[in-house]
């Protein structure tokens, strides 16, 4: 059987081998080649190759002479390139992978088991909310590398117009959404946007709310969507949206369109990566000026979301032992620290975090200079607080893209149709997730994120209570 | 006695003679067709991916593939695809009447027909996408330029399906207006004659004696152009290159399954399904067309 299998692969990977980098790893020369591919890490060259170096020459202080060859592969193309890499016998030792494409790597045998080549002490650095991205079935199959998450940027004079007081600015979807209405009937403007039919946050805020649109039935993931919970989360967005206290853009503007409300001061707040401060401060510096950052409002477990990154060990790795000594080293606090005073960015390693880099900026004294970085070293550390609690919201299933796109799709078809029903949507979800489902390969419920409510729960409750008439 | 072993000898030569003709075909055909065909049988019952070798799962794969909503759509617009076969019979046999009439022009025309075919297809439709394009391409200006709205020939349902149609109506009838020449200039001169000469127009000699005899050709024209439609793929790759799978038949959806998902043993459940599909097309179509020749 083996030899059918070399056959289609060795046919296949002779059709595709020209679109291989070239990576020479097989000399028989006593050192031990190391083939590494990231994802559009290009602008990072001189971290990366600062870090290889680093390795090489540790290594080589431990008696081993090895030697890392780094590939640098644009993000769109890189499930191509590794699928004609795997059919030619190529695929690199360690891949790059971002949260939306590593469950179907998984589901298609790629990568291995890291727990026997890491010590316990190794994998518990890494923060549970990233980690369990890569946990299935009891098996680390990634390392956790770099991540990105949410907090509020807000726009106290707008806040203050609306009569918000920007301390007392609510800490979940829910009392964001109670404060919608009455904001636009004081000031004509709307409190704040959210992408919710193109690329829709709504299925990860659903998970984040605690309501699980999936059962297991026969030990294999099914879908339902068709419950109760899932129309009436669905139903208060749809009642917002309709009502007009969320602007039209939100049902196909996608991400872009709230930082462009943000700047044209059309919205009071926004929801977002840190990263778009520094853009805000260089495209629009007067309403910079007037920006506040606060903790990233949540759903009902209190948690925030996470994008993460990790690194994996392929199942055609002639050196997995080395390939998960370099993942974990590459990935540990150092490391990550490093990488983070580079870019901005978030480590996955607890003790990274409690470097003083994430660490509250002092409060200007009256008379001093202001720092123009001070607002952004301000949402890094409240961004660093909430990734203890964080979790990845992303289901690690293959079928997560299509399931997005299928939602996406009949809520966006909602949104627009002021006859249209949530009861008709969600049942048409439920059959296009039900389709999906059952034409992939079996998942259990365990793929699906559903951790406890986090400790902030009650902050966040009586953040609420406290807004709520 | 010798006159007899001669004529043994004689009679096993007319038996091995053909075969041996035939062995090297059939030598390649069996290790190209039948055995790859054997092969892709068997994967289609395996989980089979770019990173593990094939494992037995019984019917599994079919299974997946007839609950993938994907699956359906593409199979719907193969079948929509066939739309391209009556047009692409009725422009190529009208070409190639004209092609026959003996005009003055007729080899330059002919030579100028034939062009799509000899060009490749990847060149044709990186053209065409050109012409196609939304924003400057010559299609919507003028469609713009007669009033009416641009299209969006390579993003939107069901354009995309209509565009590659088009690239191979294009590419494709010059090669069957050939194919109806020869079929025209076989047919015999004096039927035509004793027609036109029983006072029949030309209209009723076309219709009562060409076309009769040109019956086998169509029916040809038909099952391969239908066959080719079933299995089209380069015309669709590249003219709605980016376009969502559902934009596309079936073969696009074999190579995505398993070029880009990796995905063995699905994509070959899916080449068996298709394969299955046109047999049993062809040879429906091949017992309609052969009943009507009878009659």
């Amino acid at each position: 059987m083996r030899g059918l299998h070399a056959t289609f692969s060795a046919l296949i990977g002779t059709a595709l081998v020209a679109v291989l980098p070239s990576c020479d790893r097989a000399r028989d020369d006593g050192v031990t080649r190391v083939e590494f591919w990231t994802l559009d890490l290009g602008p990072f060259e001189t971290y990366i190759n600062s870090r290889l170096s680093l390795y090489e020459s540790l290594r080589k202080s431990e008696g081993a002479e090895v030697e890392i060859l780094w590939v640098d592969v644009p993000f769109d193309t890189v499930d191509r390139k590794l699928i004609a890499a795997a059919a030619a016998k190529r695929a690199p030792d360690v891949v790059n992978f971002s949260d939306m494409t590593f469950a179907r790597f998984v589901s298609l045998g790629a990568l291995i088991d890291l727990r026997p080549h890491l010590s316990e002490a190794d994998i518990d650095a890494y923060l549970p909310g990233a980690r369990s991205i890569a946990e299935i079935d009891g098996a680390l199959l990634a390392t956790p590398w770099y991540l990105t998450t949410q907090t509020i940027i807000a726009n106290t004079e707008l806040l203050r117009e609306g009569g918000i007081e920007p301390d007392a600015l609510p800490a979940s979807w829910s009392g964001l959404r109670a404060l919608a209405g009455p904001y636009r009937a004081r000031t004509g403007r709307t409190l704040f946007s959210a992408p919710l039919g193109r690329e829709s946050i709504l299925p990860g805020i659903m998970l984040a709310e605690g309501v699980v649109p999936f059962a297991e039935r026969d030990g294999r993931l099914v879908a339902d969507f068709n419950k109760p919970e899932v129309i009436a989360f669905l139903r208060e967005w749809v009642d917002v949206f309709r009502a007009g206290d969320i602007p039209r853009e939100a049902a196909a503007g996608g991400f872009a369109h709230i930082v462009r409300l943000y700047q044209g001061r059309q919205i009071a707040l926004m929801n977002s990566s840190p990263n778009f401060l520094r853009r805000i401060r260089d495209e629009a510096p007067s309403v910079f000026d007037q920006t506040i950052v606060r903790p990233a409002v949540t759903g009902a477990l209190g948690r925030t979301h996470i994008a993460t990154m990790v690194l994996g060990v392929t199942t055609q790795s002639d050196e997995p032992a080395e390939a998960a000594r370099f993942a974990a080293w590459m990935t540990n606090g150092a490391n990550q620290l490093a990488f983070c005073k580079g870019v901005n960015i978030l480590p996955s390693v607890g003790s990274a975090l409690d470097d003083a880099y994430f660490a509250p900026p002092p409060t200007p004294q009256a008379g001093e200079p202001e720092d123009p970085d001070h607002l952004i070293a301000e949402s890094r550390a409240l961004a660093a607080e909430a990734l203890r609690s964080a979790v990845a919201f992303t289901p690690a299933l293959e079928t997560w893209p299509d399931l997005r796109r299928a939602f996406e799709d009949r809520f966006t078809a909602l949104l627009f149709s002021d006859s249209d029903t949530v009861e008709r949507a969600a049942a048409d979800i439920q059959r296009a997730w039900a389709d999906i489902l059952d034409a992939a390969a079996p998942a259990s419920l365990d793929a699906v994120p559903r951790p406890e409510p986090s400790d902030r729960l009650e902050h966040t409750l009586s953040h609420a209570a406290a807004l709520l008439p | 006695m010798a006159s007899a072993r001669t004529k043994h000898r004689s009679l096993s030569h007319r038996r091995w003679t053909p075969a041996a003709f035939l062995a090297p075909s059939l030598l390649v055909l069996g290790v190209f067709w039948l055995l790859a065909l054997g092969q892709v049988v068997y994967f289609s019952f395996t989980r089979y991916t770019a990173f593990e070798g094939p494992e037995f799962v019984g019917f599994d794969n079919y299974r997946r593939l007839l609950a993938s909503g994907s699956f359906w759509v593409c199979l719907l617009n193969a079948g929509l695809y066939l739309l391209v076969t009556p047009v692409l019979i009725a422009l190529s046999l009208q070409a190639a009447i004209v092609v026959h009439a003996g005009l003055r022009w007729a080899k330059g025309l002919r030579v100028l027909l034939f062009l799509p075919v000899v060009t490749p297809t990847i060149v044709a439709a990186v053209a065409w996408r050109v012409l196609y394009n939304e924003e400057s391409g010559l299609l919507n200006a003028a469609l713009q330029a007669v009033g009416l709205d641009p299209v969006n020939w390579l993003t939107e349902r069901p354009w995309t399906l209509i565009s590659a149609m088009l690239v191979t109506l294009w590419k494709g009838f010059g090669f069957y207006m050939m194919v109806f020449l020869a079929g025209l200039i076989a047919v015999p001169k004096e039927l035509e004659e004793a027609a036109s000469l029983d006072g029949a127009g030309r209209i009723d000699v076309f219709r009562h004696v060409t076309l009769p005899s040109l019956w086998p050709v169509v029916s040809l024209v038909f099952v391969i152009s239908s066959i080719s439609a079933l299995k089209v793929f380069d015309e669709l790759f590249v003219t709605i290159k980016g376009a969502p799978v559902e934009h596309q038949t079936v073969v696009p959806l074999v190579y995505q399954t398993a070029f880009e998902r990796g995905e063995y043993g699905l994509a070959s459940a899916i080449g068996i399904t298709l394969f299955l599909i046109i047999l049993a097309f062809s040879l429906v179509n091949l017992k309609l067309t052969a009943s009507k020749e009878d009659a």
